[in-house]
Order: structure tokens, then C-alpha cells, then sequence
């Protein structure tokens, strides 16, 4: 749907390695490291974290404090000033005030759709990597099938089996979670697949524990870097992928949302009419939420990749050797 | 490639490399580009270049009956005269030259024109006429005018055609809407299956080039009425309305019908260009209207619709959400300029007030029974006034319009809610009658009598009970009465309006009264086109076609019309 | 021998799975070829009674009476025989003419734009990873910044500034119309116009992905022993970076790039309905919108095969490269 390539593969299929390197540095099991399980607070971190907790917190309490957005006044496409702190649409919409509920309306699809692809993906690629044999092909053979459902008539077939009432955010978020979890699912498979291998793991298994209880007490807590890495890419995926439904017209109907908003005002010609306060802050709040999650994201690399960290270290020693010799 | 470079300094240098590959890239082609600008204009001036809303490639079909032909209607094949939906009066001869009807409407004579040619140099004949009627006759797959008649060639340029029953109203569509076709090429072809790669017709225009982007029309330097003055016409295809406006900003096309950023000043914001609006098509909250057919809810009751049709604040749906273009509508739907001379005089009004009405509202509502429950909206009988209204995902001019609507009826104390839904589903629902009310609009017929429209959209035959799927009578309107002055309409002279005003005016009073269509406004269609590369287009004084570029027959008569200026 | 053969195996109970919700799905949407081309033709002044929709469903076949299984069976048959059926939206157009008519486009673009991006991306990721702390770090987040934005968004401003306002590329079609498609240098050379542009877009915001990756997996490749080796030896940085780090490092990019490729088919939709763009993607939101089965079903599989058999060469390439992968399994 959209241009958000596949890099996780890449960024984690390294990690079985280099998290055999923590256990073998170590010389224990790598559960026990609970604080390496902690990001570390890097300026990317703080960032991150900021823009995302600003845009949620506007997307939350936003709401509460704007205008009606649904109001119509006679006034339309009016610049930013006077009552209007965004401007107006073409009806004379409030554009702060829609602005507010179409994030709340984007995050949310994002929540439901990282929660629910997270959900799928652990299951299907945990599960059957840990089960192996028949039921890792079985689960993997599914989710190369779903990883090749078309998404865009999906989204017509499902939304005409919910009923109209009930319609909405839901709809598209389920649409983007069955069609989103598949790629994921792969890459917990392989995590899922050096993990079982370890001693302890073994260990556990000897020892006559079910496997429920070896996945949940051995296995996850080791993955949820992984796992959490996967969710916000899911919440970035499943936002932009709305975004890119609604530009062609199959967006979340009856609500509101980035995605939504940004087709009213394609559809009512803002760029041509250079009513860039209509046009661009829905987008710049998607790619600043974006960028805020990736940039979380690099944190959860580094606990992921703990060699990841020694790219700041050098570049700590690097400056402070350009000082050093500035001086 | 990383081999080759060394150490840092190279490293710079594979970026600086990188992003100069990327200069080069665009620089290169930016030179190549020109001033060619927005899209492949280029075009000289004696081409027209016409966008008519066609998405993504155009896959080749000139067979005027298929429901997928990209073009010839008109421009290659021609029909035996030209009716315009927009003005009533005598249609314009083209392959015929005159035709008369006998007493009882059971036998249409045509004399055909002598001397036209068939674009390879063949003698077009009334055995043309006889074939290409014949034709429609042993394909029901094509036959979707219903033909039904017998042709008799009486010399080379005298037809009859006998009917069963009285016909005069399927005149229009046989006279005018029916393409003749060479019977020496076509009595070889499947007429429902063939593309018809080559077109051959009597037009103004022949097939010059076909390409997947675009096709061109070259003028017929053998036509009857002499070469038109427009040599080229270039089809373009894009991709929406959006790009048609970028198109219309970059000067790279010359006609198109649809919206424009700020349509109120078009001749301010692309010099050279000008606008035509007409009102043909009524739009309207359709309602499944007929409970006797399996309607359910609220809207089923007249009052209900009555409320609704007072409560809209007309001036303020026509400003926010069609930016001005549409125009006052009648709520007995006959088109307030056009059918002057038949509007009903016995209406309670003859155009729908322009401003809400909460008091009449409100007033029709206690009337009928509904009192206003401690939420402001009104029941009746422990049941709400609360409808759905359906409207497509997207189609963002009548969502706006809807979201006025239920802030509108909000205040008489009715409660309406959008349901948007996929294009797919909306036409599923619409034909089942599966929906309580729906934003769409009322169309015309194929000439300028508004029978057509009363028979599609308001006769039992056209209808059918809920579940089953019909077109276009959606709203499930059925009357005996309404039934009975279209079956009279049917039998009597469509030039003889005396006769004929009564029939109508029933038919307008029975609406009005029932409103299963709850007339909004008369939608506009507005094309824009380029006045100073080429003079002689329709304006609103002159209506002479419907000025839309998508609009067969009417854009040939437009093409004919046009004289390029040089510019 | 027997990974490869069971790898296939599963591989074709995939296809055939696929095949199967290809067929069901069309199937399952509201709505149906007919009425949909009547509501079109009622749009653009046609006129539309009783005898028109007889002659509609005559002539496009109207809802067959056959039960859904017998449908299923002519399905996998003509599928088998190669015949995808007469896609309606553009009747009696064949669908495979159809889609070999998109394809061409879609593939030239979005496959050189993917290519143009991968190479890009992991080279420059090669060596913001290879050196970390100096300026090109700030590549990381600037490309990130630009694939967290909505591909559209950063589209249609782009056709703004570099089409609209300054005219310096064509922002709209696949070629410019007064030439004739052909093997001439005069065609190619418009095509390439008119693609870099859209082009241009589709790096800009799939290079982020790449670059981030490929950093990531420098630096890990940075702290094995062999690189420790291969300095201690004091080879040529120049000869590590290439010939030690780089190479094992891109491995997981590569497959990454093998899956992309899968998805070029089904991944233009946008970029296609943005720059009006005469491709793959516009003939499935087509036949979406007209309830077109037969073009669906065909559109499908392509997507199916092409991202299927991506991801079977990327199993297969690592079962080859990785023989720990099959041991695993």
C-alpha cells in the first residue's frame, strides 16, 4: 500500500547473532539481563519520545478544547488568524478543531492495528517456530498467503459484512491488521528459531515444562525488543497505510481521520487553491508521528543490537578527539 | 563499486557521486523537457485536446453499442438527426432529413439524406438504415433502446418503420440515438463482441490514431456538411479530477467537464479559458419510499419526506457544497427553464423554496401525528425520526452536502446520519431498495420532454419490490394514476403539448405530493474550455449541445461547431 | 534435496491457498458488473431504462446461474489453460491483453525506482555505518523523516513545486501523447521524462528503509573478528569496507530487496493514480471500482506469483547460503 519497505528484516535478522554475543559475553542466559531490556537515554530517545507524547497528548485532550469541527460557516478557506488558529475549510470548517479529531481518530487505528497484527504475528511466528515440524511449515505457508492478500479490495469485502452502524475506524484497522502481520510473523519466526536452539531452552523442555510455559517464560520475555520494535512499525505501517486508502477513497468512513482529512482537502483543491493550512499539517503530524516511532525505534535497536551502541560511543570519542585537536 | 573506494574521503565522494547521478537524472531530462510544462501538450492549434474523466489507459473499442466504447458515437457514427436534451424543438437533420409520424404513432417515415459517403468512398443508403435498425433487432445484447419495430425500405432515401403499439416516444432514441452502420462492414462482425478497430462511419470526424494514453480524431475531408474546421481532436487520459484541473492550470488541455478550484473564476485563473454551467439532473435524497414493496423506516411516510423538504436550506447546501453551481429545482422535477411550457401551475410552489421552513416542518409533522420527544427529535408510536442517509466513500461534494442536510433537519426535529459506503456497494443497495434515503441524482431522457424521466424514475414498470434488484425506479414509486397519464403521454404526439399538459400536470402533482425523490437542487455540470484557441462553443445564451465533452452525440456537434482562431 | 522439495511443496499449497481466496474475494464484494456500468452511464448523460439493463446483462453475462463450486472448477481449468477471461470494464477486452499492457509501465518504474533506491540506500547505509559520527550521520533521521511521510502527501507537493510551479518535469501520463510508443530514442527518452518524476518520489520515500538497515548491519559486521583481523593484517580500509564488511553485511538486504521486488506489482497503486501514470496499480483500483472479477482475478495473480516467488527464491537462496537454516527445520 505504502512505500514503507520491508527493513526490519535486515535491522533484525542480525539480532539471534547478537544476542547469542550478549549470552555468550555474559555467560549466562540473556533473560537475566533485565536492564539491557531498558533503553538508554539518548537524545533520539527523548526526542522521539517527546514528539510522540505531544502528539498523543493533542490527539487526546485536543479534543476536549477545540471547536465543533462538523460546524459549517458561510466563511470558507479563510488563512490562519482571527477565531480560526489553522484557518477554515472550504465549508468553513474549523481546521485546529478537525485537525484534533482526525489524530485521535489516525492513533487510534494505529493502537487497534499494531495491537492486533502484534497479537497475530507473535502467535503465528512464535508458535509455529517453537513448534516446528509440520506446524512451522503449516503457520508459515499462512502467512505467505496472507502476505499476499490484496488489501484494497479487502477492504470493500469486509466493510460489507460489518454492519452499517458499526462501521468505521474498526473496519479499516481490521482490514490493515490482516494484511499487515505477515512480515512480521516472519521475522519473530526467526528470532523464535535461534531462541529454541539455546541450552536453557532445551533445558526447560528436558525438564518436562509445557510448552506454554517454556514460550511465556523463556522465550517472549527475550523477544519483547523484537516484539515491541514490530509493534511500533506496525502502528507506523497501519497509519500511513490508512492515509494512502483514504487518498484513494477507501479510507476509514464515517470518522475521522489524518487520512480522511487530507482527502476533503485534496478533494476540495487546497494546494491548487494555496490553502497550504488545510493541506499540510495533517501530513506534517503523520510524518512527525512517524519519525517520532522510528526514532523510539533506534533505541529498541540498540537493545535489540547491542552494537548498536558503540556507533554513539565512537561518534562520543570522535568529537571529542575533533575538539581535542581543534584546540 | 565499494572496492573502488577508499577510505573516507571516497566515501564523501560515492555520496557527492550518488547525488549528481540524481542531478544528472533530472537535469537531463529537464532539458529535454522544454517548456512543455504540466502533461504532453505540444499541440498545435488546430488540435483540441479534450479530457473527459477517463482514468488509466484506454483499451481500443469504437463500437458505438458497446457499453465500454471509448468513442465514434457521433464524431464517426452518426445518428439520423440530433435531438438536444437541453432545448425542446425540432431536433437537427443529420443522416435523415425529415421524418413524420402517422395518426396513431404506429408507422415513423424517414427520408433519408442523398449523397453522403461512408468514410472509405461507399454510398451510405437507406439499406444502411434498415441493416443498422435490423441489427439492434436480432441482438438483444445491444438492443438497450428496446427497439421493436419493422423496417421497410421504400427507395434509397425512404425508410418506414412500423411499430406494434403507438412509439412516438421512442422516436428520440431511434432517430437520435441509434449510430447507423455500414452494413457492407459490419454484416460480418458481432456487433456485441467486436471492437471495431477501424471505424468507417458518415461523421465529421475519422479515426486518425489510437494509442493507450490517447486517440485522435482527424476532420472527414469527405462530409456531407463539408470538412469541419477543427482538424484534430486528442483524447487524453488522466487520472481524476484533480489531474484534469492541474491539466486545465498547465494549459495542456481544452475541454473538460468537472470541478476546478474556485469555479466561480475561471476566466480570472486560466486567461483564455471559460465556463459553462447547465442544469440538467436533479439531485435529490432518493428514499426507499413504498411500503407496500418492502420499505421499512420512517421515510415511508409522505409527512416525513415533506418535513424533509422544507427543512433544507437550499441557498446554503448550493454554496458549501456545489460552490454555487447548481440551480432552483421544482418539486414536481420538471426542469424549471427548459419545461416552462408544461410546469404544473397546481404545485404548491414552483421551484422548492431556496431557505429552510422549520415552521411548515415542524407544522407537517404534528399534523401527521409526531410529537417531539425530550431529545428535540420527533416520534411517532415509540418510533424515531431517525433515518441513514447513503452516500459513496469520496464523493466529497454530496458527503458535504448530506452533513448539511442533518445539521438542517437537526433543527426541525429529524434525525439524519451519513452511512458512507464503497461505489460497489452503494449501486448494490440502491437497485435492492435496501437503504432508507440516498444522495443521488435524477436523470433525463433522450430529448428535451420530460417524460423520459418521469418513465424511468416513476413508473411501476421501471420498479420492483425491495430484494429485487431494479433501475432506475429506486425509490419504489408506484401509482396507478402516474401510470396511467405515462401510458396517454405514450400515445399521443409528443409535438401536440396541448393535449398533452394535463397528463403532465398530473403526473407533477402526484410527485409533489408524495415526494418519493425529495428534490435537493438542480445539479450543474460544468465544463471548462479554452475560448481563445478556438471560437463557436456552446454558451449559456446558445445551448445548441449539452456542452459536456463526455456527452454522445452532443460533443460531434460541438467539434463541428468550432473554429479554430489561430492562437 | 528434500528442504528444497518440501520448501516447493508448501510453496505450491501456498499458490493454490491463494488462488483460491483470489477467486473468493471478487466474489464475496457487494455489487455487481452490470449495475455498475449502468450507474456509470446515468453519470455521463446515458440513458438508462428497463430495456438497457436486459441489454446489459445479456451482453456482460450478468450473474451466471452456476453454483459457486462449478464456478471455482472453470476457474482453476481456465487458469490452468492460461485464459483469464474478458474483463468487463472494458468489454470484450480480453484481461490478458489488459494487464500486458500495464505491466511494461509498472515494472519499468517502480522496478528501477526500487533498484535505484536499494543501491542508493545501502550504499550510503554502507557508509554512514562504516563512519559512524561525522555529518552523514544526519542521513539516518532526514531519510527516516521522509518515510514517515505519506507517500502522496510529499507527491503532490513535489508536482506542485517541480510541475506545477516551476515546469521543470511533466507530472502527469507515462509519455507525451504526440509520440508514437515504440522502440525509438524519441519515445524512450519522453517515457524516461515523464518516470523521473514519479521516480523520484518512490526513492525518496523507500530510501530511509534501506539505509537504516544496512547501517545497522555495518556496524554490527564492524565488531566480528574477521574485520578485527583483516585490520590487524593492515589491509586497506578501502579493501575492508568492500571486500570484508559490505558483502556480509548486505546479505540481509538483499533479501529484503528480493521481497520488494515481489511487491513493485503490487505496491504503484498511488504513485499511479498520482502522476495519472498508465500502469498495473490504475487497472486494479479500476477494477475494483467496477466490480471487474475477471480483471481482479487476474491482477491477483500476478501479485501472487511475483511475491511468491520471491519469497520462495529468498528460502531457497538461503537454504544454499545458510546451511544451518536447513538443519534448523
Amino acid at each position: 500500500m505504502t512505500n514503507l519497505t520491508p527493513t526490519t528484516e535486515p535491522s533484525v535478522a542480525d539480532a539471534d547473532e547478537a544476542l547469542a554475543a550478549t549470552a555468550r559475553e555474559e555467560g549466562r542466559k540473556p533473560r537475566a539481563g533485565w536492564r539491557a531490556m531498558l533503553p538508554s537515554m539518548t537524545p533520539s530517545l527523548v526526542i522521539g519520545f517527546g514528539i510522540v507524547a505531544a502528539i498523543v497528548l493533542f490527539g487526546l485532550l485536543g479534543p476536549l478544547f477545540v471547536q465543533d469541527p462538523t460546524t459549517v460557516r458561510n466563511s470558507g478557506l479563510q488563512p490562519p488568524g482571527g477565531g480560526h488558529l489553522l484557518g477554515t475549510t472550504q465549508t468553513g470548517q474549523d481546521v485546529l478543531a478537525q485537525l484534533a479529531f482526525a489524530t485521535r481518530g489516525s492513533l487510534e487505528i494505529g493502537l487497534i492495528v499494531g495491537v492486533l497484527a502484534t497479537l497475530l504475528s507473535a502467535f503465528f511466528g512464535v508458535l509455529g517456530a517453537y513448534l516446528g515440524g509440520f506446524a512451522d511449515e503449516a503457520f508459515s505457508l499462512f502467512s505467505n498467503v496472507m502476505l499476499v492478500i490484496p488489501g484494497l479490495p479487502l477492504v470493500i469485502v469486509i466493510s460489507g459484512f460489518v454492519p452499517q452502524e458499526q462501521r468505521g475506524l474498526w473496519t479499516i484497522a481490521v482490514v490493515l491488521a490482516i494484511t499487515g502481520w505477515a512480515a512480521s510473523a516472519r521475522v519473530l519466526r526467526a528470532q523464535t528459531l535461534s531462541l529454541r536452539n539455546r541450552d536453557y531452552v532445551a533445558a526447560s523442555r528436558v525438564a518436562g515444562e509445557r510448552s506454554w510455559r517454556v514460550i511465556a517464560v523463556e522465550i517472549l520475555p527475550n523477544l519483547l525488543p523484537v516484539i515491541a520494535s514490530q509493534f511500533v512499525f506496525a502502528v507506523i505501517f497501519a497509519i500511513l497505510s490508512e492515509a494512502g486508502l483514504a487518498f484513494l477513497g477507501l479510507g476509514a468512513s464515517n470518522s475521522s481521520t489524518l487520512g480522511t482529512m487530507l482527502f476533503y482537502a485534496q478533494n476540495g483543491f487546497a494546494l491548487q487553491l494555496k490553502a497550504w493550512w488545510w493541506f499540510v499539517p495533517p501530513g506534517l503530524i503523520i510524518a512527525l508521528l512517524g519519525c517520532g516511532l522510528s526514532l523510539i525505534n533506534f533505541s529498541i535497536d540498540e537493545i535489540i543490537n547491542p552494537k548498536l551502541r558503540n556507533v554513539r560511543a565512537h561518534a562520543k570519542r570522535m568529537r571529542i578527539a575533533r575538539k581535542a585537536a581543534a584546540r | 563499486m565499494f572496492r573502488n573506494v577508499s577510505a573516507r574521503r571516497k566515501g564523501a565522494a560515492f555520496v557527492a557521486t550518488a547525488a549528481a547521478a540524481v542531478l544528472l537524472m533530472t537535469g537531463c531530462s529537464a532539458s529535454g523537457s522544454g517548456s512543455s510544462g504540466g502533461s504532453g501538450s505540444g499541440s498545435a492549434s488546430d488540435t483540441l485536446v479534450a479530457y473527459t474523466g477517463q482514468a488509466g489507459d484506454y483499451q481500443i473499442n469504437f463500437n458505438p453499442y458497446s457499453p465500454s466504447t471509448i468513442g465514434g458515437p457521433g464524431e464517426i457514427f452518426e445518428p439520423l438527426f440530433y435531438y438536444n436534451q437541453l432545448q425542446s424543438g425540432d431536433p437537427k437533420p443529420l443522416l435523415g432529413t425529415e421524418f413524420s409520424w402517422n395518426e396513431d404513432g404506429t408507422v415513423l417515415s424517414v427520408t433519408l439524406r442523398d449523397g453522403v459517403k461512408w468514410s472509405d468512398g461507399e454510398d451510405f443508403t437507406a439499406d444502411d438504415v434498415a441493416f443498422s435498425l435490423n441489427l439492434l433487432k436480432e441482438n438483444p445484447a445491444i438492443n438497450a433502446i428496446g427497439f421493436d419495430g419493422e423496417v421497410a425500405v421504400v427507395d434509397p432515401t425512404h425508410v418506414t418503420i412500423t411499430f406494434p403499439a403507438p412509439a412516438f416516444v421512442n422516436g428520440p432514441s431511434i432517430l437520435g440515438r441509434t449510430w447507423i452502420v455500414p452494413e457492407h462492414l459490419w454484416k460480418d462482425i458481432d456487433p456485441a463482441t467486436d471492437v471495431v478497430a477501424e471505424p468507417v462511419g458518415t461523421g465529421p470526424f475519422v479515426l486518425g490514431e489510437f494509442k493507450a494514453q490517447a486517440f485522435r480524431y482527424d476532420a472527414n475531408p469527405t462530409y456531407w456538411d463539408g470538412e469541419p474546421e477543427l482538424k484534430h481532436v486528442r483524447y487524453v487520459a488522466l487520472s481524476g479530477n484533480q489531474a484534469g484541473a492541474d491539466a486545465l492550470a498547465a494549459g495542456s488541455i481544452d475541454w473538460q467537464t468537472g470541478p476546478v478550484p474556485d469555479m466561480a473564476n475561471v476566466e480570472k485563473n486560466y486567461p483564455g479559458y471559460k465556463a459553462v454551467t447547465v442544469h440538467m439532473n436533479q439531485v435529490a435524497l432518493f428514499t426507499c419510499s413504498n411500503a407496500e414493496l418492502g420499505c421499512e423506516g420512517p421515510q415511508t411516510d409522505p409527512a416525513v419526506r415533506q418535513a424533509l423538504y422544507y427543512a433544507m436550506d437550499r441557498d446554503q447546501i448550493n454554496s458549501l457544497a456545489f460552490q454555487d453551481t447548481a440551480a432552483e429545482v421544482s418539486p414536481g422535477f420538471a426542469l424549471p427553464e427548459r419545461d416552462e411550457a408544461i410546469l404544473s401551475d397546481s404545485l404548491p410552489e414552483k421551484t422548492a423554496p431556496m431557505s429552510a421552513d422549520v415552521d411548515k416542518a415542524t407544522q407537517i409533522l404534528e399534523a401527521a401525528g409526531y410529537a417531539k420527544g425530550s431529545d428535540g427529535i420527533y416520534a411517532k408510536d415509540g418510533v424515531r425520526l431517525a433515518m441513514s442517509v447513503r452516500v459513496v466513500t469520496g464523493w466529497t461534494d454530496y458527503i458535504t452536502a448530506v452533513d448539511l442536510l442533518a445539521q438542517q433537519a437537526k433543527a426541525v426535529g429529524i434525525e439524519i446520519t451519513a452511512l458512507q459506503s464503497s461505489w460497489n456497494e452503494w449501486t448494490e443497495v440502491r437497485g435492492l431498495g435496501e437503504y432508507q434515503l440516498l444522495i443521488d441524482s435524477v436523470t433525463q431522457g433522450p430529448a428535451a420532454d420530460p417524460y423520459y424521466m418521469y418513465n424511468e424514475f416513476f413508473s411501476t414498470a421501471n420498479t420492483g419490490p425491495v430484494g429485487q434488484s431494479v433501475n432506475p425506479g429506486f425509490a419504489r414509486f408506484s401509482d396507478p394514476e402516474v401510470d396511467a397519464a405515462l401510458a396517454a403521454l405514450r400515445t399521443s404526439n409528443p409535438t401536440d403539448v396541448e393535449s398533452r399538459k394535463p397528463h403532465y400536470d398530473l403526473i407533477q402533482q402526484k410527485i409533489a405530493a408524495n415526494l418519493p425523490y425529495i428534490p435537493v437542487l438542480t445539479g450543474g455540470t460544468t465544463s471548462e474550455y479554452n475560448a481563445a484557441k478556438f471560437s463557436g462553443w456552446p454558451t449559456e445564451e446558445d445551448l445548441y449541445a449539452v456542452p459536456a465533452v463526455w456527452s454522445r452525440p452532443d460533443s460531434s456537434q460541438v467539434f463541428a461547431s468550432l473554429t479554430p482562431t489561430g492562437k | 534435496m528434500s528442504y528444497f522439495v518440501r520448501k516447493l511443496g508448501f510453496y505450491l499449497v501456498a499458490l493454490w491457498a491463494a488462488l483460491t481466496l483470489n477467486f473468493l474475494i471478487p466474489r464475496l464484494m457487494p455489487g455487481n458488473p452490470v449495475d455498475v456500468l449502468l450507474a456509470k452511464l446515468q453519470q455521463r448523460g446515458g440513458i438508462v431504462d428497463a430495456a438497457t439493463r436486459r441489454s446489459y446483462e445479456l451482453l456482460l453475462g450478468g450473474g451466471t446461474d452456476d453454483p459457486l463450486w462449478v464456478q471455482y472448477g472453470n476457474y482453476l481449468v481456465n487458469l490452468a489453460k492460461g485464459d483469464l477471461g474478458i474483463a468487463v470494464s472494458v468489454f470484450p477486452t480480453p484481461v490478458s491483453e489488459v494487464i500486458g499492457q500495464a505491466l511494461p509501465w509498472t515494472i519499468a518504474l517502480v522496478g528501477i525506482a526500487t533498484i535505484l533506491s536499494f543501491i542508493l540506500g545501502v550504499g550510503l547505509g554502507a557508509i554512514v555505518g562504516w563512519k559512524p559520527g561525522t555529518w552523514l550521520d544526519s542521513l539516518v533521521p532526514a531519510t527516516t523523516l521522509l518515510a514517515a511521510v505519506p507517500y502522496f502527501w510529499l507527491a503532490l507537493i513535489l508536482v506542485l513545486i517541480i510541475s506545477s510551479t516551476l515546469h521543470l518535469l511533466p507530472g502527469m501520463g507515462g509519455y507525451d501523447v504526440v509520440l508514437s510508443p515504440g522502440w525509438n530514442t524519441e519515445f524512450i527518452l519522453s517515457a524516461i521524462e515523464y518516470g523521473t518524476l514519479p521516480a523520484l518520489t518512490i526513492v525518496l520515500s523507500s530510501i530511509g528503509g534501506w539505509l537504516l538497515g544496512m547501517r545497522n548491519m555495518m556496524v554490527s559486521t564492524l565488531s566480528e573478528d574477521y574485520i578485527l583481523t583483516a585490520q590487524a593484517k593492515g589491509l586497506k580500509n578501502s579493501r575492508i569496507l568492500g571486500g570484508y564488511a559490505a558483502r556480509n553485511a548486505a546479505l540481509p538486504s538483499i533479501a529484503g530487496f528480493a521481497i520488494s521486488l515481489g511487491f513493485v506489482v503490487s505496491g504503484s497503486i498511488i504513485t499511479e493514480q498520482v502522476f495519472s501514470y498508465p500502469g498495473i496499480g490504475s487497472k486494479l483500483l479500476q477494477a475494483v471500482q467496477n466490480s471487474d472479477y475477471a480483471l481482479m482475478q487476474g491482477i491477483f495473480l500476478v501479485i501472487t506469483l511475483a511475491v511468491l516467488g520471491a519469497n520462495l527464491l529468498v528460502d531457497l537462496l538461503y537454504g544454499i547460503i545458510d546451511p544451518r537454516t536447513r538443519a534448523r527445520s
